[in-house]
């Protein structure tokens, strides 16, 4: 049984790893935040039929209904994530285009 | 930190995906649900009836409830035993139990559904990816530090 509040949790620092590498810091830590990303939207993925939420008489409600589609979002983003390692990894993303106007922008910027 | 740096681009693909596969695979191993099952059976002193719900599945619950067609809930240890592991009730010789008497017996099979095995379809081949990408950054590293060799 995975633990509502878990979930939650994961699903908000996934969504932050998102947050990074899309909206963010486009040209930084884009390895580490889309990985982050794709391993915890797989997981969101994997794990939402097993979410229960425990009441106060200690009895698990199984959400496995409702996270079904949240199941299937998360897989979606998880292998949009991965496209984005995979790009970053083949220098594709950023686009050289917006990397060198966060360059102008950012002139401290390290060098690839 | 930066991506700009190729050891350190290295590090990151080598750790986060090297965790990431055994930890996903895990996530799956374990990712069963309880589902709730009934089904017929036939009492047989001595002999065993198997519950089959065999696919997807991860273990068999560890209670279960089984009544006669008369509505006795038959007790456990007494009456059956029930070995989650394999799935088996075993019909004990006792007041309550009689060679072909009708019983049903009510269980919990914990299951991964159609969804997750849908999701673990999807991912679990991307997981070849991994090591071909640990290949490229190892490759971008070396060529990275010959650069650097020979710009001195």
């Amino acid at each position: 049984m995975t633990p509502l509040a878990l979930y939650f949790g994961v699903a908000v620092v996934t969504l932050i790893a998102t947050s990074a590498w899309a909206i963010l810091f486009q040209e930084r830590a884009v390895y580490l935040s889309s990985g982050i990303s794709f391993v915890g939207y797989a997981w969101l993925a994997l794990v939402g039929a097993d979410v229960a939420l425990v009441t106060t008489g200690g009895d698990p409600v199984w959400l496995r209904e409702t996270l079904a589609s949240v199941q299937y979002v998360a897989l979606a983003l998880a292998i949009v994530s991965l496209l984005v390692f995979t790009l970053r990894l083949l220098d594709a993303y950023p686009s050289p285009q917006d990397e060198n106007e966060q360059t102008t922008d950012q002139p401290t910027r390290s060098t690839r | 930190m930066s991506d700009g740096d190729t050891m350190s681009q290295l590090a990151v693909v080598i750790l986060l995906l090297g965790l990431a596969v055994p930890g996903l695979m895990t996530a799956y191993d374990f990712a069963g649900t309880p589902i709730e099952y009934e089904q017929s059976a036939s009492v047989d002193v001595g002999g065993e009836t198997v519950v089959e719900e065999g696919t997807t599945l991860e273990n068999y619950g560890d209670e279960i409830s089984v009544r006669t067609e008369n509505g006795t809930e038959l007790a456990p240890y007494r009456d059956y035993q029930w070995n989650e592991t394999a799935g088996t009730v075993t019909w004990a010789d006792s007041a309550n139990t009689t060679d072909g008497q009708n019983a049903t017996i009510a269980y919990q099979a914990h299951q991964r559904t159609a969804v997750t095995e849908t999701a673990w379809d999807v991912i679990s081949p991307l997981f070849g990816l991994f090591g071909l990408f640990a290949f490229v950054a190892s490759v971008r590293t070396l060529w990275s530090t010959i650069a650097e060799v020979f710009d001195r």
